[in-house]
């Protein structure tokens, strides 16, 4: 199925980003001021930045980059994905409603940057009103958002979240 | 799908499971079935534009949502755009439940594509049906608030507009019948004659259930009607409906479908109902006139004694050939097809899931 489907940043590609590692990383993966991930062609990816030998990196992640979301697929949705299970959803300020502060994001934060990198993947999930699909079902850290605030509901940096159809059909 | 000729016909068969798609080299007579794609998608709404070659179909999942996928190379690949065919603007609350039709324009507005939606509403693309644009006009009708849904769904499901006139000719259930003289700027309801025997004035303005409305070969002005019982004509664009359910063996039942070719010819699949929905006496027959509804004749040569099961409003279809092809689609997932006018049929695809939207075509 073609159209749209972006890559984002996919769980298991070598690296991910660490604390004190800038730059980009090898397949043009670049990542803008405000957070948000975007994909650019390999062609045009600068060569990576190797860290000095000399200088180890340091063995914390960076306090100011808050862990992504990760976003985990049911298989009938991963082909939206270029096939993975998981993908990494980093929240850039832009997205996050007004009025919350810090690493404080919403699951509605979290599905508006799908929309924004895999459409396709954000309408299967949402219609247009930004309510989720009737059949469709979300746990944050293991939570049904559905008995807690729905789209409103907090995700922490580093949160999972589930997407599961309903049991249903016939 | 294996390589084609001009002359052949494509058959696009959606189901409640999924899209089939029907291939014929010979004239009709046999036919090659490839599918499913979709699977476990409905597929309410097929089409098949000869201006660009392009397959259209309107699917739809219970968990993932509606959208319009395309294909330009017969099913080989598909393609949907990534922010979505059809959004409806934020300020109108709502959000796209199901594509019911789409319907390619005529040759002298290439790529324009007109799509009936759940919620009732009709849309409108310039790009071969790419994106959809909301037809305001009919959207903020005053009458909008009292559409009510059918059985199925608050659908527009019929779409019209005749090669080198601005009319348009939109149908849904229930709200009846609304014409538009001026390219979709401005809509009026046209249900004089129509009845709506569920409402206390059984002849109301609107809110009609019309199931399905066909254009005469002959003349734009004349279209056939198929309503929640009452098979009617108008010969003045809709302005007034006359009932042609004389002969019948039952005024009720879901498609109607008028020759491409031959003026006065068209085509009914009656339904017992309300408390029953099937094919009088369990026969499946289709019922042709000649005259405009003035007379019908049962068509039956081929067709089951034994089937109790509906055909769906869009369920049914012609071609373009010559004689008229017509194709027939059963709740228990047999398409039945005929090369001659309706005279004879033979089963095409069996053991599908129910089928909602049959379309075919000759290609070029």
């Amino acid at each position: 199925m073609t159209g749209g489907v972006t890559g984002g940043m996919a769980r298991g590609m070598a690296g991910g980003m660490t604390g004190g590692m800038t730059g980009h990383m090898a397949g043009g993966m670049a990542e803008p001021a405000d957070g948000g991930v975007v994909v650019v062609p390999n062609a045009a990816a600068p060569a990576p930045v190797v860290p000095n030998a000399a200088v180890p990196p340091p063995a914390v992640p960076n306090a100011a980059v808050p862990a992504p979301v990760v976003l985990r697929l049911p298989a009938v949705l991963r082909e939206l994905v270029s096939g993975h299970r998981e993908v990494d959803v980093r929240v850039g300020s832009r997205q996050r409603q007004e009025g919350t502060t810090g690493d404080l994001v919403t699951l509605g934060d979290v599905l508006d940057e799908v929309d924004a990198q895999w459409p396709v993947l954000g309408r299967r999930l949402r219609d247009e009103t930004g309510a989720l699909r009737r059949y469709v079902n979300v746990y944050v850290d293991g939570e049904d958002v559905r008995a807690g605030d729905g789209v409103r509901e907090p995700v922490r940096p580093g949160a999972i979240v589930d997407i599961l159809p309903s049991i249903a059909g016939g | 799908m294996s390589t084609t000729s001009a002359g052949d016909v494509l058959v696009l068969i959606g189901t409640r499971k999924g899209l089939w798609m029907a291939h014929s080299s010979d004239g009709r007579q046999s036919w090659k079935v490839e599918g499913p794609h979709f699977l476990m998608r409905e597929v309410a709404s097929v089409a098949y534009d000869g201006r660009s070659k392009r397959i259209l179909v309107g699917t739809m999942n219970e968990h993932w949502g509606p959208t319009v996928m395309w294909s330009d190379d017969l099913g080989a690949t598909w393609h949907e755009t990534p922010e979505g065919p059809i959004r409806f603007p934020e300020d109108t609350g709502a959000a796209l439940a199901r594509v019911w039709q789409i319907a390619p324009d005529t040759a002298d507005r290439p790529g324009v594509v007109w799509a009936g939606v759940e919620p009732t509403s009709l849309w409108r693309s310039e790009d071969g049906g790419e994106t959809f644009d909301l037809v305001r006009a009919l959207w903020d009708h005053p009458h909008r608030a009292e559409w009510g849904p059918g059985y199925g769904g608050a659908a527009g499901h019929t779409v019209l507009a005749p090669p080198r006139r601005d009319d348009v000719v939109v149908a849904m259930s229930a709200g009846g019948v609304y014409v538009s003289e001026d390219g979709a700027h401005n809509w009026a309801p046209h249900n004089r004659g129509i009845s709506a025997y569920f409402f206390p004035d059984p002849y109301p303005e609107f809110g009609q259930c019309v199931h399905k409305v066909a254009r005469d070969a002959g003349d734009p002005d004349r279209l056939y009607a198929q309503n929640h019982h009452g098979v009617y004509r108008s010969d003045d664009g809709g302005q007034q409906w006359v009932s042609i359910a004389e002969g019948l063996p039952s005024d009720f039942g879901f498609p109607v479908l008028a020759s491409p070719r031959h003026p006065g010819t068209a085509w009914v699949v009656p339904l017992v109902a309300d408390r029953e929905r099937v094919p009088p006496g369990g026969r499946l027959r289709v019922h042709r006139t000649r005259d405009a509804g003035e007379t019908w004749q049962e068509l039956g040569v081929g067709l089951p004694d034994d089937c109790w099961n509906a055909v769906l409003r869009d369920a049914a279809c012609v071609d373009a050939g010559d004689p008229t092809g017509l194709y027939v689609g059963t709740r228990d997932g047999v398409v039945y097809a005929s090369a001659d006018d309706g005279d004879t049929w033979q089963v095409l695809a069996e053991h599908l899931p129910d089928v909602l939207s049959v379309r075919a075509a000759v290609l070029s």
